[in-house]
């Protein structure tokens, strides 16, 4: 994928630095339940230690993670992204020893690329970058859009094509199937109109399961949509900002509001990448060259409308250090259609609720959505289906 | 002139999505030839089933530019299987 090594480049290395080689590789131990961002920041400290002091050597990399639980569908996304970037840029093997903690956010690792490390047989290796790059097989779809592939005009149609019929032949309903394929095919186009690079989908459908007080049956539509680059979400935004352009009306509000939360910046609670990337989510704002957007409106609705029917959900972006959560209740424009992520849905003089903003604690260089959501299955004919 | 417009595209297509895409199918199918002062008629072919914001907003863009989200209201017909279409033109053009 373009700019995958950026993962390495932008985050540091801390972590150990003496290692043990056992198996015929050099050992990775982990000893804590929850693989979340710190575990994944370690983790990318310490390949990129041992890439650098074996840099001459191919010697695999073991990572034993033992008896883990995935924090989310991101996490072990970004973790093959880690040894998709080894395997296929630093010419290294990972092999990798867990036994996974299933859960409804995270089921979709069984059918992920990642048990495929599981063994060091080089064929294992060659289905992993094979499969990485697309797979659409059972409850798992997998699709690399590449920079070329926007040759085909059609591509943005093709993509909810594909994400429609994936999710049809598991018995999404119609109303869910089409915001969930608008919403692929939406951040993908994205990923092509402002940064030009690959992007990654990765979306799994769980089997069923049953809650405790509860006589239904529910089962997880998990979905990450990703790209490396240079450019974070934001970036844009503060190039228009910064050299001046006034490209409309709307635009003015915009720098009227940046003076007003200049004010309201504070420590790592509320920075100016915040309001970078609340402000590419109004509408007719956009940090592209090109001025017609209707911003993050359509997105906004759509995943506001998911989480509607959900049960529950656990949706946030990510983009460099800060991370904007979805709350459903704070995804509502107001009449002049700005959105505040805030109580009062004030974007002009109020900063975004506590809740909606938070630190990543790697860099991520690009942009990651991770859109989990629990559906209750709907009964037909008085039967569950 | 017949102000009535019927979209030719990929016939595997059932979706359509993408703001280039709804604004190259306005420029090559009706750009040229749309007479503003008429009551407009667009023509999505029954196979489609599901249109996406970004295409409605590229596709519309010219449209609203001329004759207002009104002027959609009021003079526009849109034939389509999708249920309300209009109504989800309209409120993704707000």
């Amino acid at each position: 994928m373009t700019d995958e090594e950026l993962l390495f480049k932008r985050n540091t290395a801390r972590g150990q630095k003496r290692y043990s080689i056992r198996n015929g590789g050099i050992y990775y131990h982990n000893s804590e339940f929850i693989v979340d961002g710190t575990k994944i920041k370690e983790i990318m400290g310490f390949i990129k230690n041992v890439n650098k002091k074996y840099n001459n050597t191919n010697i695999p990399i073991i990572l034993d993670l033992g008896k883990v639980e995935f924090k989310d569908k991101l996490t072990y996304i970004i973790l093959e992204c880690i040894c998709h970037c080894v395997m296929t840029v630093y010419g290294k093997k990972v092999i990798i020893l867990c036994n996974v903690q299933r859960t409804i956010w995270t089921e979709g690792i069984y059918s992920s690329v990642l048990p495929l490390l599981s063994s060091a047989k080089s064929d294992c290796f060659v289905k992993f970058t094979d499969n990485f790059m697309g797979e659409i097989y059972g409850r798992h779809y997998r699709k690399i859009v590449k920079v070329e592939d926007w040759n085909d005009k059609y591509l943005n149609c093709k993509i909810m094509e594909q994400v429609d019929w994936f999710l049809k032949n598991l018995h999404v309903d119609k109303e869910n199937r089409d915001a969930l394929s608008e919403v692929v095919s939406e951040l993908a186009g994205n990923v092509h109109d402002h940064v030009n690079g690959d992007c990654l989908i990765d979306i799994d459908v769980t089997l069923e399961y049953e809650k405790e007080d509860d006589i239904g049956e529910y089962y997880g539509v998990n979905l990450v949509v990703l790209n490396f680059s240079s450019k974070l979400f934001g970036e844009g935004i503060r190039e228009k900002l910064n050299n001046g352009h006034i490209l409309n009306e709307r635009f003015k509000i915009v720098k009227e509001a940046y003076k007003n939360h200049q004010r309201l910046f504070s420590g790592e609670n509320y920075v100016e990448e915040d309001f970078f990337n609340i402000t590419a989510f109004q509408h007719k704002i956009s940090g592209r060259e090109k001025d017609f957007t209707n911003g993050g409106t359509g997105l906004t609705k759509l995943i506001s409308s998911l989480q509607e029917r959900s049960e529950t959900h656990n949706c946030y972006m990510i983009s460099g250090k800060r991370a904007i959560f979805f709350r459903q209740e704070l995804l509502h424009y107001d009449e002049e259609k700005w959105i505040g992520f805030n109580d009062n849905n004030n974007y002009f003089d109020e900063k975004p609720s506590d809740t909606v903003l938070g630190g990543s604690y790697i860099f991520f260089p690009g942009t990651a959505y991770n859109l989990n959501f629990v559906m209750r299955k709907e009964e037909e004919n008085g039967k569950q289906v | 002139m017949v102000n009535r417009f019927e979209l030719d595209f990929d016939k595997a297509l059932t979706k359509l999505s993408g703001f280039d895409l709804g604004k190259d199918m306005y420029d090559e199918q009706i750009g040229k030839t749309i007479d503003f002062d008429k009551n407009i008629t667009i023509v999505i072919p029954e196979r489609v089933d599901l249109i996406g914001s970004s295409f409605i907003q590229g596709f519309f863009e010219e449209i609203v530019n001329s004759i207002g989200i009104s002027g959609i209201d009021e003079r526009m017909t849109v034939l389509s299987s999708i249920p309300n279409i209009k109504q989800i033109i309209i409120d993704n053009l707000n």
